[in-house]
């Protein structure tokens, strides 16, 4: 008898019945007041029908979505609770069984209907009528005086402007899911934290598989070691599209977090200075930024990036003046120390084209290797054969 | 007109069967979204031994928007204007699908005994409120007198 099975024995028949009706009333949708179907989990715990949910997002399109319970901001997309599902489709198969009357029936076509509109907007991939489509999160950066800023095109955001009815930004009109407010607390940094890896997580399919798991990393990185302000230094870079620049900083960032671990005191300064000298260097990039996109109707970050590419690469050939004397001074905060420089800034989409490289040649070895092996065991075949 | 939806019939049972001490909601005969309301002035507050009338209808896109609910009886409150209208965040911005026709009446009849006149609807109210509590209470007390006492 396994465990499961003597807890039921030692219940009794009353206490069992006791715990199908309380799970039974515990679940009723506080939405359509009915049984739970499809029930979808808020980040706050609350469920609810996904009908129910989806056309209460639906009309608040917009604005901050809120739990309908607790109130708490629908931040994050909510998720299917498997499950509860599970445990409800059980009990209702149950009754179902036993033959139920017309009225049953319905409700269990009607809940049916709505399974089927469910898979179909998960199949389309467009749950919840779209809403978390075109949507981020309200960022602040401490070092920029803790001024809120729109997640996706970091365009100020002014909590005072931000409607009832309307919690969008005004400039990429990507409606915001958090509350906007500014940074008057650590909380607000660790929530950055977390809203900067879902946006990450959102726009994964930007990077290979590779860069994308060294970010979450660096940030994981940042968070753990009270570094968070680095965070949003990067995640300007990320924007600004200094993609190659920003992965060769933090692969330095990295060797140093790690030298600090080993003697840490001894580093905690000098680590301290050098984060400063990349903050000034980001907020020039910033500034950059924000005229950059004051100048663009859209955000259009994907072209930037391209642009900013060729920009680097006209710098390795031209050696363009400006760009090679920023270098050389960021070269000077941080040669003692053997930490990334300027220069290398530059070298960085070298590398990374030298890298590729390397790995279409392993690739291609790979292959090399593949053709031999399978050429072997065919020679093996025709040993054997001739042996036959 | 399109069929009711379950949870209007449930939640117009439940008014029935189980109804909020101080509160009476019946719908109308010709129409199920149409409610007749009743609610007394909560004890300690100057509409005390007060019967007030209101009306609340349910919007087609309820419970994702908000009930409608009016003053029909006349009442010297900040927080309610001439025409009866409430000012009221859950009956605006504040609307939560999870709320029910039973919570909207107790949050209004909790606003009848803590009235707020520094969020006001009635202008001259709230000024009068402010200016000289003592004095607005006791006009509402007439008020309700006048207006919401059965004679």
């Amino acid at each position: 008898m396994n465990q499961a099975d003597k807890i039921v024995e030692n219940l009794g028949k009353k206490k069992n019945k006791t715990i199908v009706t309380n799970l039974l009333s515990s679940s009723q949708c506080h939405i359509c007041h009915e049984i739970l179907n499809i029930p979808i989990m808020l980040s706050c715990g609350h469920n609810y029908c996904y009908m129910c949910l989806k056309s209460w997002f639906k009309t608040n399109e917009n604005r901050l979505l809120g739990c309908p319970d607790c109130r708490k901001s629908v931040d994050v997309t909510p998720a299917f609770n498997l499950f509860l599902d599970h445990q409800l489709k059980f009990i209702l198969n149950l009754v179902k069984e036993k033959g139920v009357d017309s009225k049953w029936d319905q409700t269990l076509s009607e809940r049916e209907q709505d399974e089927a509109i469910y898979k179909n907007d998960v199949a389309k991939d467009m749950l919840f009528a779209n809403v978390f489509k075109n949507s981020t999160l309200s960022v602040v950066d401490m070092d920029d005086d803790g001024i809120p800023r729109c997640g996706n095109c970091h365009w100020e955001l002014d909590p005072d402007d931000m409607d009832e009815e309307e919690n969008v930004c005004p400039h990429c009109h990507y409606r915001i899911r958090n509350n906007v407010a500014p940074a008057d607390s650590e909380n607000v940094m660790s929530g950055s934290v977390r809203s900067i890896a879902n946006d990450l997580r959102r726009r994964a399919e930007e990077y290979s598989e590779g860069e994308y798991d060294d970010i979450i990393d660096d940030i994981r990185r940042y968070s753990d070691s009270d570094l968070e302000s680095g965070v949003d230094d990067y995640i300007s870079h990320e924007d600004s599209a200094n993609r190659n620049m920003s992965l060769h900083d933090n692969e330095a960032i990295d060797e140093d977090a790690n030298s600090k671990s080993e003697n840490e005191d001894e580093l905690e300064e000098e680590h301290d200075s050098e984060m400063d000298s990349f903050i000034e260097n980001d907020e020039e990039d910033n500034d950059e930024e924000i005229m950059d996109s004051e100048d663009e109707p859209s955000s259009m970050s994907r072209k930037r990036k391209y642009s900013v590419l060729d920009d680097d690469e006209e710098n390795q050939i031209n050696n363009d003046a400006n760009s090679s004397e920023q270098d050389s001074d960021f070269y000077e905060h941080n040669e003692d120390e053997g930490f990334v420089s300027g220069d290398s800034l530059d070298d960085g989409s070298d590398n990374e084209v030298a890298q590729n490289d390397q790995e279409m040649d392993e690739a291609e070895s790979e292959n090399e290797e593949d053709v031999s092996s399978r050429k072997r065991s065919r020679r093996g075949q025709v040993v054997l054969s001739d042996d036959e | 007109m399109a069929s009711l939806p379950k949870r209007i019939i449930k939640e117009t049972e439940r008014l029935v069967s189980d109804p909020v001490p101080g509160i009476t909601a019946e719908p109308h005969d010709d129409n199920l979204r149409y409610f007749e309301v009743t609610i007394e002035g909560p004890a300690g507050s100057p509409y005390e031994n007060g019967i007030f009338q209101l009306e609340l209808y349910l919007p087609d896109d309820y419970p994702m928007e908000a009930p409608k609910v009016r003053f029909l009886t006349k009442i010297y409150h900040p927080n309610i204007d001439r025409l009866g209208r409430i000012c009221l965040d859950v009956l605006k911005t504040n609307w939560s699908p999870a709320l029910q026709i039973r919570t909207v009446l107790l949050s209004i009849q909790a606003l009848l005994a803590s009235p707020n006149p520094n969020d006001p609807l009635a202008n001259d109210v709230a000024e009068d409120w402010i200016k000289n509590e003592e004095g607005a209470k006791n006009k509402a007390r007439e008020w309700t007198q006048l207006y919401a006492t059965k004679k």
